[in-house]
């Protein structure tokens, strides 16, 4: 997972599939040098230095994680490689009161709200210490199945409202979500009760294997809001700056009694769906080879030195220690002391069968992992 | 000292390949360092070393089929002898492999037996113990000519599994026949020099030969089928799916060039070629190692004066394009010098008969003796 040199943070020239994709999509990156570096001067001091730490932290997770899979430390793992702006923007364009409902992908989203980077990293070693505290990061628990987090985030949303709080929920998504059942009613209840919710969709074109033409004859996923009777908003995935002003509208206007909205963040699935993926098995790798150049961290970082706000040297710092503080997170992993075989059957059954009791449990099978 | 075991690289998997190391014994190892890669039947991977030292053993050979929880490398940490905590612990399966075990290692961490890296090389492909091999060389260095295999029965692996496997089901499977044709190749020599337009790449021997043989799959179907064995049905294919038959360092392995029965003269070349680039760069998609429904295989300089392609099962023939040589030929009642080549065509006799395979071998023939007319 090397990032390939950047010399401009703009678009990729026509002819490159992003720049049919993208057209239409809400965009900084990609406006011309002069207007990109206005919008990154106009934003609050911090942001976009936050921004890019947020995304080379997120990537740093997620390299790791991959490492610590093909080591066996932890079981399957889904790579992130390349949502790292969204994420960054999603997470950083709301306020530590507000709800996150991830799937499986934004796992580390937690960590931009102080959780510690081992936490996520045990759920993925199946360790019950891998629950993050939800109510003190407000970011709830991790959705498996497709599209279920939406519903649970319009209930949030709704239930703040109903409390007069002027909270917002934010659940992620991918483009095969869309196609799901609950993403239809999540979508439809949100908008009658005017639920402040943001669905952040990234439409990588892939769910695992399924291209999008196979997922939906929509074009624009964002098209779907106007069903619903809420805004829809296409914005270029790979731009951090452009998330944010997507993810910060869509808050505003939640906050504002204005009810859902639906971001599609558009791009390309860089990496494969997870370690347990071969994407040469089924789609063109040289297509998806074209989109490279889109990769956020890098594009990022073009935009951050073209706009004087930082140099070479201070983002590859930034990248290098948020590297070197997961280096021998394997070593913190392994010392997190394995729980009793028992809690396996904890919170599962009102009364534990026989096929899980502790005498059962003990067999010389069972815990010869111990 | 901490020993490195195969983990569950997909969802579920229990056994993958060796593809290769990335590391050898004795070298010395960082953090996160590739190690070796792994291939499974869910995807082919990296693996990075969860430890810092040097090597001292590596437990399984490239073309190895290793379980999971079966180990793979040893390292020695360099901090001293004292142990590295091991990130995990995956546990070795119970039950005794079956296979017979190679490459013993010695019992102690010392004493490395003194060998030359060839001699490394060829002992592990032949599963042999470098510790049982009497070194003739300087201080019992040992080498190449102490490792002859005698009298040991050595387990295929890897490609040579898949080979020995592969030909003999072909040839259990197709009854086949071979016919052959000289054929003069000067016509198309001079095409073959000639520059495309545009600076696009040259036209290969290879590329003529294939947009022959395309065409004439399109004048006789038959060649572009399979037999249903059951019903004794014949399918003819919907499209032309083209295999070539590529020599690599894996083996011989047959790239696919899709879907190619409409494309022009330079697109079919343009595709050969990656085809061929890829796969002596093993950067063949799955896709792409399947589905000939016709297979060509040209031995360039080494092809032989002539040669009986096997059958590429369950395609119903394959081409065969031998060496080009000077040979004398007789023109006009004079002996004159000639450059010529062997086309061959093994063909499935269940299916077809010898004057369709036969025809079908005069009528590429008569093509190649006027390319111009493939270069549309």
């Amino acid at each position: 997972m090397t990032e390939p040199s950047m010399t401009s943070p703009a678009r990729p020239t026509v002819g490159a599939p992003g720049a049919q994709l993208l057209e239409g999509a809400l965009t900084v990156l990609g406006d011309e040098p002069t207007s990109r570096v206005a919008h990154l001067l106009s934003l609050p001091q911090e942001l976009p230095l936050a921004l890019f730490s947020a995304m080379a932290r997120l990537r740093a997770f997620d390299e790791r994680a991959v490492i610590l899979q093909r080591q066996g430390v932890i079981g399957t793992y889904p790579t992130y490689f390349g949502e790292e702006a969204v994420q960054a923007a999603g997470v950083l364009a709301l306020s530590n009161e507000d709800w996150l409902f991830p799937t499986y992908r934004q796992t580390a989203a937690v960590t931009l709200r102080g959780c510690p980077p081992e936490v996520p990293l045990l759920m993925w070693r199946g360790h019950p210490g891998g629950w993050h505290d939800v109510m003190r990061y407000r970011v709830a628990p991790i959705c498996v199945p497709i599209a279920t987090n939406y519903p649970h985030a319009v209930g949030a949303a709704w239930g703040a409202k109903l409390k007069g709080e002027k909270v917002v929920a934010l659940a992620f998504g991918g483009d095969g979500s869309t196609s799901a059942g609950e993403f239809h009613e999540a979508c439809n209840l949100a908008a009658v009760v005017g639920a402040p919710v943001i669905f952040l969709v990234t439409n990588n074109q892939w769910a695992i294997s399924t291209p999008i033409s196979k997922q939906t004859r929509v074009t624009r996923l964002a098209d779907k809001a106007a069903a619903y009777g809420m805004p829809g908003i296409r914005v270029d995935s790979f731009d951090v700056f452009a998330c944010f002003e997507a993810v910060r509208e869509a808050a505003d206007r939640a906050r504002a009694g204005l009810g859902p909205t639906l971001i599609e963040a558009v791009g390309y699935r860089l990496g494969p769906h997870g370690t347990a993926d071969e994407p040469s098995m089924y789609r063109d790798q040289a297509q998806a080879g074209l989109w490279a150049a889109m990769e956020p961290l890098g594009r990022t970082e073009a935009a951050l030195i073209e706009a004087g706000l930082a140099d070479q040297q201070q983002l590859e710092q930034i990248r290098k220690s948020a590297a070197a503080a997961l280096f021998d997170v394997a070593d913190r992993l392994a010392a997190t002391p394995l729980p009793p075989i028992e809690e396996i059957a904890d919170s599962v059954h009102l009364r534990t069968p026989w096929s899980l009791s502790p005498e059962r449990l003990h067999e010389p099978k069972w815990i010869s992992n111990g | 000292m901490p020993e490195f075991r195969l983990p569950d690289l997909g969802e579920g998997v229990t056994e993958g390949e060796v593809v290769e190391w990335r590391v050898s014994e004795g070298g010395s190892v960082a953090r996160d360092q590739i190690l070796l890669v792994v291939g499974t039947d869910k995807a082919t991977v990296e693996i990075p070393s969860p430890y810092e030292g040097t090597v001292d053993a590596i437990l399984a050979a490239a073309g190895d089929r290793v379980e999971v929880g079966q180990a793979l490398i040893r390292v020695r940490s360099s901090a001293m002898d004292e142990e590295i905590s091991r990130p995990d612990r995956v546990t070795a399966p119970p039950a005794a492999s079956s296979e017979t075990p190679h490459l013993r290692r010695r019992a102690g961490d010392h004493g490395r037996v003194a060998a030359l890296p060839a001699a490394r090389r060829r002992a592990a492909s032949l599963g042999l113990d470098l510790e049982e091999a009497v070194g003739s060389g300087a201080g019992g260095r040992v080498g190449l000519a102490d490792l002859v295999p005698k009298g040991r029965r050595v387990a295929l692996r890897g490609s040579g599994r898949v080979m020995a496997q592969r030909m003999a089901e072909v040839h259990r499977h197709v009854p086949q026949v071979t016919v052959v044709l000289e054929c003069d190749v000067a016509a198309v020599e001079a095409v073959i020099a000639r520059r495309g337009p545009d600076r696009r790449a040259k036209i290969s021997i290879l590329g003529l030969v294939t947009r022959a043989a395309i065409e004439g799959l399109h004048a006789e179907p038959i060649f572009n089928a399979s037999l249903d064995e059951e019903r004794l049905e014949v399918i003819y294919s919907d499209a032309i799916h083209i295999g070539i038959a590529v020599q690599t360092s894996e083996g011989l392995k047959v790239a696919t060039a899709k879907d190619c029965g409409r494309l022009a003269a330079y697109e079919l070349q343009a595709e050969l070629d990656r085809l061929v680039v890829a796969a002596r760069n093993g950067k063949l998609t799955a896709p792409e190692l399947t589905g000939a429904t016709f297979t060509i295989s040209s031995g360039g300089r080494f092809g032989g004066l002539l040669a009986t392609p096997l059958v590429n099962w369950p395609n119903l023939a394959t081409l065969g394009v031998h060496q080009i040589e000077d040979r004398p030929v007789v023109r006009n009642g004079q002996v004159v010098v000639g450059r010529c080549a062997n086309l061959s065509l093994s063909f499935d006799h269940r299916v077809i008969d010898g004057m369709t395979a036969s025809g079908f071998l005069y009528a590429l023939r008569d093509r190649l003796l006027d390319p111009s007319l493939l270069m549309s």
